[in-house]
């Protein structure tokens, strides 16, 4: 085994320039992980950008750390092990709302499925929400039909409404962000 | 009927194969994606993409409700399944007529008839073709001692619901039955939602030589020859070519026939394979099983007629006569396919997904390569192993060996296993060279 991407890293000066080097950059979350010692940092509340992608990005992290050289900063020892977070994916300007989100205690709701959202119980209605409103974690907010199947979309936290993404009766993609929160 | 754009609920190679027809033929492509594939090589190349789900395909690429809404929202004309997922699922073809989609392969009471390995095997010997000795359903194990004492030891425990390899276990001796049967069933309920089986007898030494069809709405059926598939392992092909080697015209003649009885009887439509076992031994060959829907091999068949299927397909769902008929269909020289999976051979074919760091393409004359991979591509773990189809054509079989050989030693990847070298072997194998090819060729060169 070689030596631990760690050795010099535990004192709190080198985490302290860590977490300067992450706020400098336009990266949310950084997470460095050695066979016996995890640091995960993330800004502003982010833990993780996209669940399902780091799931199965984090399956191809290198199991031989050594075998393929991965980006070094100026540490010349730390590893950023996010081989799925480069800026170039098609979502780009999701990222940038991510990451505005994420540095205002901003939430997005999302898609739990592809389909048709619909802002209103019913055609005529006053819409479920709109921007402004407070909402609690069971609040609806808007309708995803499948097939004349629909499924209500809850709010999962608390908060005001401070955007309104989509249009009524237009086809959502599965995750797609819907609405933002502002959380308290 | 016109089909001016077409959303195309697949992935891989053979959705970028669907969308390069498409762009030929002047038509828009919709991509559904899954979260795994939203930054693919086909969703790169379509015209735009729908992602419907995440990367676990009963929640994406099988998800009818979500599909047909999504192909309703960006106004799609028609649907192409591609292989595999719902192609043969005909609640998905029932849909899509339902909704006024047209599905681009035939009707779902084909996919429904040609699903049922009973059904089919019946409709086959309604048309005087073949079958394998076997037994329609069996209820317990008792049944099956009585099959094999009338036909005789080995045979082939299938699953009626099941198809492309799967739900089979062979029965070398009496001793057993009772636990293989029970198992078996319970795994065919778990796959197919139908745990009947039923038994055939098993041909040792034999040769899987499909069909080529193509039919239309007007009762046109026509074949665009024959497909030898044998060099399987576990069911599963490797390599397949066109035209099968080693038989006699006249047998090469009744099995095209025999195809297109079967297809014209069922009224069939649009692209399909009708799939047979040879007894080389016996000079004689028993109906398999038909799928309604184009074939991962189905470029060979283009490389020795100069027919795009997919085109075809795509014509034929529009209602139109075939653009063809049988005496316009000629055969040129010989093709290959190896088909190219991210799996270590040394370690009993242990999936290899992963970064792609190399990638060196085959090309030059009759050299062809289907694939969705790339430098630099992450092979997701979702999904089947296979990365690439490399297909060749030449004058005559040896001119053929010779190029994929070439072309194989060319293909060069990087960052994960592949069964590149283990295909060169089967290539040079004696009898291989000398088409002596048989659906136990592979236990021979494995060891």
């Amino acid at each position: 085994m070689g030596k631990s991407i760690f050795e010099g890293i535990t004192d709190v000066e080198h985490i302290t320039a860590l977490i300067q080097k992450l706020e400098e950059s336009s990266f949310n979350f950084l997470k460095v992980e050695d066979q016996d010692f995890k640091i995960v940092i993330g800004k502003n509340g982010a833990i993780e950008i996209n669940g399902a992608q780091n799931t199965y990005g984090e399956a191809f992290l290198n199991p031989n750390p050594g075998t393929t050289p991965a980006p070094q900063d100026h540490f010349g020892k730390v590893a950023v092990g996010l081989e799925t977070q480069n800026k170039e994916q098609s979502l780009d300007s999701e990222h940038q709302e991510i990451k505005k989100a994420s540095q205002e205690n901003v939430v997005y709701v999302r898609a739990i499925t592809a389909g048709l959202f619909y802002a209103q119980p019913e055609p005529g209605a006053d819409p479920y929400v709109k921007v402004g409103d407070v909402v609690e974690p069971d609040t609806t907010i808007g309708l995803i039909e499948i097939m004349k199947v629909f499924s209500a979309i809850s709010a999962g936290v608390s908060g005001e409404i401070t955007e309104i993404l989509v249009e009524d009766g237009q086809l959502v993609e599965y995750n797609q962000p819907l609405i933002s929160v502002q959380v308290k | 009927m016109k089909i001016s754009r077409i959303f195309i609920i697949n992935r891989g190679e053979i959705a970028v194969r669907i969308i390069r027809t498409c762009k030929v033929m002047g038509i828009e492509t919709i991509l559904a994606v899954s979260e795994a594939d939203k930054d693919s090589l086909p969703a790169k190349l379509a015209d735009q993409i729908v992602l419907i789900g995440p990367p676990s395909p009963s929640k994406s690429y099988l998800n009818i409700p979500v599909i047909i809404t999504a192909a309703l929202a960006m106004k799609a004309d028609a649907i192409h399944p591609g292989y595999g997922f719902l192609s043969e699922v005909p609640e998905l073809a029932e849909a899509c007529l339902a909704n006024g989609l047209i599905y681009i392969g035939p009707k779902p009471h084909h996919i429904q008839k040609m699903g049922n390995k009973l059904v089919s095997r019946a409709l086959a010997k309604e048309c005087g073709i073949p079958v394998l000795p076997g037994s329609e359903k069996v209820s317990s194990y008792n049944e099956i001692v009585g099959i094999i004492d009338a036909i005789g030891l080995p045979v082939m425990l299938k699953a009626a619901a099941g198809g492309g390899g799967r739900g089979m276990k062979i029965i070398t001796d009496k001793a057993n039955i009772k636990t293989i049967f029970e198992s078996a069933s319970a795994e065919a309920k778990s796959a197919f939602g139908d745990g009947t089986m039923y038994v055939e007898k098993y041909i040792a030494n034999a040769r899987h030589i499909e069909v080529q069809v193509l039919g239309d709405r007007h009762g046109n059926v026509i074949h665009l020859g024959e497909r030898d598939c044998s060099t399987q392992r576990r069911h599963q092909k490797l390599v397949e070519e066109a035209t099968a080697p080693n038989i006699s015209e006249t047998l090469r003649e009744n099995i095209r026939s025999a195809a297109v009885k079967l297809a014209k009887s069922i009224s069939y439509e649009n692209a399909g394979t009708v799939e047979f076992i040879v007894d080389q031994d016996e000079e004689a060959f028993y109906f398999l099983e038909m799928n309604t829907r184009i074939q991962v091999e189905h470029p060979v068949t283009e490389a020795i007629t100069g027919v795009d299927l997919v085109q075809e397909q795509i014509h034929v769902a529009t209602g139109e006569e075939l653009r063809f008929t049988q005496s316009d269909i000629v055969f040129s020289g010989h093709a290959m396919e190896c088909r190219i999976n991210a799996e270590s051979p040394e370690e009993g074919f242990r999936p290899d997904p992963g970064r792609i760091t190399l990638w060196q393409m085959p090309q030059g004359p009759g050299v062809r390569v289907d694939t969705h991979c790339y430098h630099g591509y992450t092979v997701p773990v979702f999904y089947d192993s296979m990365i690439a189809k490399l297909i060749v054509h030449g004058n005559d079989r040896l001119h053929a060996i010779n190029r994929m050989l070439a072309a194989l030693d060319e293909f060069s990847v990087g960052g994960i296993k592949t069964t590149i070298p283990f295909l060169k072997q089967i290539l040079k194998d004696e009898d291989f060279s000398n088409g002596r090819v048989s659906t136990r060729l592979l236990e021979k060169v494995l060891l």
